[in-house]
Order: structure tokens, then sequence, then C-alpha cells
């Protein structure tokens, strides 16, 4: 465990020497603001941060990825990965230390909302549960992003392609529940046999589970959602890794 | 002699659909050796080293580093060896103490350890005076000083280095070399490079490897003696005679008129083990023939001709 926080720890720090890692903070307070001071601070607004959480999904499919796109695929083109494989720490400890390393810096960008959540504790009185649900929601949500964009990143040694591929996919999470209900409804083969579409795809979408935590309610089905992503795209970066050495 | 090996490869193979990296490949390193790995670009060495140190599995054979198997014990093998890879890859934005901490947590030592060790090291490698500088700032001299810093962390009872005095100046590769020698002993070394004099001065043994295959493997005394250069003898005197009185002297194998032939002064090339006997030998012969010696001399064997001959395309394919 303590060379998986080793790994974590480098990753986290080295952030902050790279120059994306401060774009990933610009563009992450300017989406932010722009949805508080859209959804929530006017005169009469419920005081609550549902529509940015909500929201903030259109802003954190292009953010994260920036945020990890360099993580494998730099390790490759730069022939560190030779030296992290011949270390003695498994590709799973490999992967668990730099998703815990993103997830770290993805947390600092979210600890820099709470700014938000003081300015609404001044004018007004938000339920403080249902804030606490927001922001694990956010977390949650966060955390499979930076999964996702961990297996993009671990699939070439260009990370502009590899942003560019966990771009396309978290896109299709973020808006494929929106997307579901105007689309076609069903696949059908022959008039003879249908496949419903529209409940798996509006369920497959981000949307419908990160609205329950924003509205204040944990459920266990929209925590499993999260955390069954996480872990897929987690153990899918883990057997990538693992069948490069074969090649 | 009896000491048990540090590294045993067993037929080890490596391919890359029909491509054939690495063939059937077996050598040993005895504990405590630095032996050399040579061989022209693309005769499998990397390949063979990236085996070695777990890097990529082989696709048949086997090989043993430090006791433990490559494939079922390869945890193992990475905790007992140290490995310089051909690029020194290093993170840039770290400090020099930054990154060979991090190196030396990676290999689970405590912080007093730690502590110790990069003080040791850097000592070593020169490089107690740049510790803090950030990596991306030192030149490439320094760099390589880093990667070998590292290596060294955990004080691995096997290295493997892939050409690691390339980058530094003149003197820092004496002192690179000074540094190897040094390490023989305590360390057993796998060195790979192309610098023959290199392994001249450092290596106890040299294993040659060219398309995919060992070619030769030994000292670089026994390797040098293999080339089989002769004794230059110039002569006044009949040359087919000559050529078959020097042929009967016990111990030559073979004679080749290098010019002459048929003229007053003949030159020839005698080849055979080459031992001052046979030379007093020839001397003797040619005087009580009544023929007179203007020049012998042994021609000097070198690596390098060596590594040429053995290493070429031609030579292999027979």
């Amino acid at each position: 465990m303590s060379r998986t926080l080793t790994i974590a720890r480098r990753e986290f720090t080295s952030l902050f020497y790279l120059p994306v890692a401060y774009l990933v903070l610009f563009l992450f307070l300017l989406y932010m603001g722009i949805l508080f001071g859209m959804f929530i601070f006017y005169p009469g607004a419920p005081s609550e941060l549902r529509g940015v959480i909500d929201f903030s999904r259109f802003g954190l499919f292009i953010i994260v990825p920036l945020m990890t796109m360099s993580f494998f695929a730099d390790e490759y083109s730069s022939g560190r990965i030779e030296m992290l494989r011949t270390s003695p720490i498994t590709e799973f400890q490999l992967v668990l230390g730099k998703f815990i390393g993103a997830s770290l810096f993805y947390l600092v960008l979210v600890a820099s909302t709470l700014i938000y959540v003081g300015l609404l504790a001044i004018y007004g009185h938000p339920d403080w549960l249902q804030t606490a649900a927001s922001y694990l929601g956010l977390i949650l949500m966060g955390c499979m992003f930076v999964s996702i964009g961990l297996f993009f990143s671990a699939c070439t040694q260009n990370q502009f392609v590899a942003a560019t591929a966990s771009i396309l996919t978290l896109g299709v999470f973020s808006i494929i529940s929106e997307l579901s209900t105007r689309l076609w409804g069903e696949i059908s083969i022959f008039n003879w046999f249908s496949i419903p579409l529209r409940a798996p795809l509006y369920y497959l979408g981000v949307g419908p589970h990160i609205a329950d935590f924003s509205k204040g309610v944990v459920d266990t089905s929209h925590l499993a959602y999260f955390l069954v992503f996480t872990g897929l795209f987690l153990f899918l970066t883990y057997l990538l890794l693992e069948s490069k050495k074969w090649r | 002699m009896n000491r048990p090996a540090d590294i045993i490869v067993e037929r080890l193979t490596k391919t890359y659909g029909p491509l054939v990296a690495v063939d059937r490949v077996s050598f040993e390193v005895p504990k405590g050796e630095v032996v050399g790995f040579l061989g022209p670009n693309g005769a499998g060495k990397t390949t063979t080293i990236r085996m070695l140190t777990c890097y990529m599995p082989p696709t048949s054979g086997s090989a043993k580093v430090a006791g433990f198997d490559v494939f079922h014990e390869s945890l193992q093998v990475r905790e007992h060896i140290g490995y310089l890879p051909e690029s020194t890859p290093l993170y840039h934005e770290m400090r020099v103490s930054e990154y060979l901490d991090f190196r030396a947590k990676l290999r689970g030592l405590d912080r007093k350890t730690r502590r110790k060790r990069i003080a040791e090291v850097a000592a070593r490698t020169w490089l107690t005076d740049r510790l803090r500088s950030p990596i991306h700032t030192l030149s490439k001299g320094y760099r390589q000083r880093v990667g070998i810093a590292e290596v060294l962390l955990h004080n691995p009872p096997v290295l493997v280095m892939d050409e690691p005095t390339v980058g530094l100046d003149p003197s820092q590769i004496r002192e690179a070399r000074r540094l190897i020698s040094e390490l023989a002993g305590d360390h057993t070394v796998l060195l790979s490079t192309h610098i023959l004099q290199e392994v001249e001065m450092v290596c106890q043994k040299v294993i040659i490897m060219a398309q995919g295959r060992i070619v030769a493997q030994g000292t670089p005394e026994e390797l040098k003696n293999r080339t089989g250069t002769g004794i230059r003898v110039e002569v006044r005197g009949p040359a087919d005679q000559v050529r078959s009185a020097i042929n009967a002297i016990n111990g030559v194998d073979k004679v080749e008129m290098v010019s002459g032939s048929g003229a007053a002064i003949c030159v020839l090339n005698v080849r055979g083990k080459i031992t001052p006997e046979l030379r007093e030998a020839i001397a003797t012969t040619v005087a009580q023939r009544g023929w007179s010696l203007r020049e012998m001399r042994q021609e000097g064997a070198t690596l390098e001709e060596f590594f040429i001959r053995i290493t070429d395309p031609g030579s292999i394919a027979a």
C-alpha cells in the first residue's frame, strides 16, 4: 500500500509543476463560477447547489481529460514506463496510485468551490445534508471521469489522442440520458424481435444518477453506478497494462 | 569459478510474430563479475536485458536473476536488480533529491535508510552539489549520473546497465568506469555497451550477440586470441621452399603467402598457436637453411577486429 501511495503522491505533487494543471484549474473555476452566477447567485434563487451540480458534468467532461491525458501517455512516450515496470511494484499498484493521485487533484478542484457554499450560508439558509450529498455526488462523478480518462491515457502514447477519446466517451456519458428521451425508443429486428433502448440508454448516462445526489438523495443504486464504472475502468486500465507486456 | 551464478539464462527466446528478436540465448554471469554485453544495433541485446529485468516476458526459455525466476518471481527479481534503461528516463519536473527519494520509496526503503543511501550514492556519482537542482536543468551527463545513482540506491546484488557512459565527457567516462570496476565483487554487473575499450577495461567476461544469437563469449583475452592473427615473416629466399619449411614446424597451422611469390623476398603470414617458442623455431629454421630473416613481427590482436569479424552477417550465416 505504501508504494501505491508513493506513486499517488508523486503524481499529485507533479501536477502542480505542469502548466496544463493550471489550465484545468482555470477552466474549472471559470465554468463553476458561471454556473454559480447563472443558477444561484441572483435574488430569489433557492439556496441550494442543485443547478451547479447537475450541470457541472458538461464542463467536467472536457476538464477532467485535460488533467488525466498525460498520466500514462507521457510515461510511454518518455520511456519512463520501462523504469516503472521494472520497479518492484505491480501493475495494479501503479494504476491505483495514479488514480489516487489524479483524484486528489480533483478534490482540490472541488474544494475550491466551497467558497460558493460560504456565500450560500451568508445570504441564505442552505440544507447542509443536501449540500453534503451534492458534494458526494460531485466527487463520485469526478472519480468515474478520472478513471475513464486514465483508461484512455493508457491506450495511447499520444496525449491528444488520449484527451480526444476521453472527451468523446465522457461526452456520451454526460448527454446520453437527455438524448435517449428524444432518440428512437427501440431497435426492431424485422418487426419480430425488439430490444428496448430508451431506458438502458437513459440509465447509462450520468444525468439521472447525479440528479438524485444534488436533490439530497443518496440512493445505493446511484452509488453503485459511480463505483461500478470507476472500478470497471480501473480494471480495464490494469488489463491493458498487463496485456501490453505481451506485445 | 565455483561460485553460484547470479544471472542464469537458458534458451531464452523472444519472437515478435515471425521476427525472432532473441533466439535461444543461454549464458551465465557468475556472482561479483562484470560482464560486457556486446553486439551491433538490433542484435537483441536490449530485448534480452528487458526480459531479464521483467519488462517483458520471454516467449520461451527461462532466466534466473539473483536466484529468482523472471517469469514466476518477477517482483523478487525486480527487488534484487538495479536497471538503468538505455534512454535514462527521468521525471524532469522533479529535483534530483526528490526523484531519488521517490525511487527509494518505491524500493521500500525507510526514511532513515533513504536519507543515508541518497547521500552515499550522490557522493559516489558526484551529484552532491546538484541534489537541489530540478532535473530539467541538468545536462545529459548529469542526468546519466542521476540514472546511475538511482540503480545503486537499494544496493542491489545485480546491476544491469544499458550503455551507462553515453553522454558523459571523457573524464566522467573514466570515473564511471572506475565506479563500475569498484562495484565488481559486491555486485554482479551486466553492462551493455558499444564501446569496446570500455569492455577491455572493466569486464572480466564478454558476451557478443548478433542477429539474436550469442556468437561468442569468453574473457577479452580469449576472444582476442581467437582472432587468429599470426606472425608476419619477411624472408630473402625462394618463396615456395620457405613456405614448406615453415609449414613443417611443429605448432604451425597454416602459412599464407602475403606477397613475393617467386621473387627474391617473400612475405608470409604464419597462423597457429602463437608462442614465443614458435617465433624462435621460425628464426632457427630460416637461419639453418641459409636464408636471411629480414623481419618478424607478431600482429597485435584487438577486440575490435574480433568483434567486426564475428558479427559480420556473412560469417553468422555460415
